[in-house]
């Protein structure tokens, strides 16, 4: 027990925590084991290969880090660390969600579904081009015959004109 | 008396870094991205939820007072935790990451260009 | 209109727990913050939400068995993952839900979550169906049968469309 202490390099000033030696070594043994858990999330967010595998093991991580604030809270025998832990817990979650629409739509706030494949993306563009094509000939189109038509009826009422 | 309290209190720290102990190793071992995010949402939201209800008992033992705060964090987390991993393997299965080889269902993926932010109905 | 003062409370308790102090005039002072806060922005998303709580005991029941759930839950995942051998044959399972409106499916799609060994990937656009993912479909393969029957049954009861 007090080799740990001493490694960590301060000592407990709390009165209630030194008299019941039990919670004082399950401290410790916890400490050490969320440490641990802490270095395998962060394993797994360098290694991951994939960018999900990465945002939940940063989660993970957050919470990780809060049940080491809460044992040292414990330790200390002062309960003004657990808005620390709210706030982080906040944050975490706000986090994840930002990150989830990021990853699903490449924007936070407008979001369609990206689409990752190349050959899809240059599909869907010859398919806009050839509608714009046709959409500018139906244009031209539309233009000639309107002009046709106009052509007509001042012919009609010359026609008339000249008639009467 | 004080002898129970503590034993309580120690037996909910052990077990609150078990867990999350479990989701660790859980992520490390899983061979797949939906895979490692049950372990997200389960073990670590179980081991702090362990922690808060340890530290919420220990200061109001030890005459501190009562932590409002553990108990709210605890809430937060136990409803926040689930939606987040319920976002991350929505968003992993629309941008793409593929299911393991040796899964053996998938009915999502016919339905999948039916279901876009565009269309939602809420 | 009980909902109301439901809500009124819960923000009350939601200032106490934020300052820190559990005393009489915080407490009072969050219901005068609750009110402002609701009075601003809240009062329209209210009426969206169609709340309509019949019974109390189903919803304590509903609590019960969300926090049972959660500790057979995280065991499970523990023996599973210190266990030498990882025999898992995931998947995922289309699921016909019965359930209206976006709070209760939302509802829903947590408790699955915390399920032991599902994982909620899609809801569809029509709110008909559930896409959950399953660690192992070989003893799972009632997994629709226990989802409808634990949860929704529960909810059903609590808000009866």
């Amino acid at each position: 027990m007090s080799i740990l202490r001493t490694l960590a390099g301060e000592a407990t000033d709390n009165a209630f925590l030194e008299n019941l030696s039990v919670l004082s070594v399950c401290l410790d043994i916890a400490m050490v084991i969320c440490a641990i858990n802490f270095l395998a999330f962060l394993f797994r967010v360098l290694r991951g290969p994939a960018v999900a595998d990465r945002a939940v093991a940063m989660d993970s991580c957050g919470i990780a880090v809060m049940a080491l604030i809460v044992i040292y809270s414990m330790r200390q025998g002062t309960d003004l660390y657990m808005s620390c832990v709210l706030v982080i817990a906040i944050l975490g979650f706000i986090g994840m969600v930002a990150l989830s629409k990021y990853i699903q739509s490449g924007n936070i706030v407008n979001n369609t579904n990206i689409i990752l494949n190349v050959e899809e993306a240059e599909d869907l563009k010859k398919e806009a081009d050839a509608a714009e094509v046709i959409q500018q000939k139906a244009e031209a189109a539309i233009q000639k015959t309107a002009e046709k038509n106009v052509r007509n009826m001042r012919k009609q009422l010359n026609r008339n004109k000249r008639n009467k | 008396m004080t002898f129970l309290l503590e034993i309580v209190v120690s037996l909910l720290v052990l077990a609150g870094a078990l867990f999350l102990l479990g989701g660790a190793v859980g992520i490390l071992r899983f061979p797949d991205t939906y895979c490692r995010m049950h372990a997200l949402g389960k073990g670590s939201t179980m081991g702090i939820i362990c922690f808060m209800l340890a530290a919420f008992i220990y200061f109001a033992w030890s005459g501190v007072g009562i932590c409002v705060q553990s108990l709210l964090a605890l809430l937060f987390i136990a409803i926040s935790s689930p939606v987040g991993g319920h976002m991350i393997s929505k968003a992993a299965y629309h941008y793409g990451i593929p299911l393991w080889k040796g899964s053996v269902r998938d009915d999502l993926q016919a339905d999948c260009e039916f279901i876009s932010e565009e269309k939602a109905d809420y | 209109m009980l909902v109301k003062v439901l809500l009124y409370l819960v923000l009350a308790l939601v200032w106490v727990g934020l300052t820190g102090e559990v005393t009489l005039p915080a407490f009072v002072t969050g219901i005068i913050i609750g009110i402002i806060i609701m009075k601003l922005y809240g009062e329209r998303s209210l009426r969206n939400l169609h709340l309509n709580i019949r019974h109390f005991w189903p919803l304590i029941q509903l609590f019960f068995i969300f926090c049972w759930e959660l500790l057979v839950a995280n065991l499970t995942v523990l023996v599973k993952v210190f266990s030498p051998k990882l025999n898992i044959k995931p998947g995922i399972i289309k699921v016909p839900i019965d359930i209206e409106g976006p709070f209760w499916i939302t509802t829903l799609a947590n408790m699955v979550t915390l399920t032991p060994g599902t994982l909620t990937v899609e809801v569809s656009t029509d709110n008909k169906f559930l896409y959950v993912h399953c660690l192992n479909i070989d003893n799972e393969a009632n997994v629709i049968a226990s989802i409808k029957d634990t949860f929704e049954k529960k909810i059903l009861e609590v808000y009866e469309p």
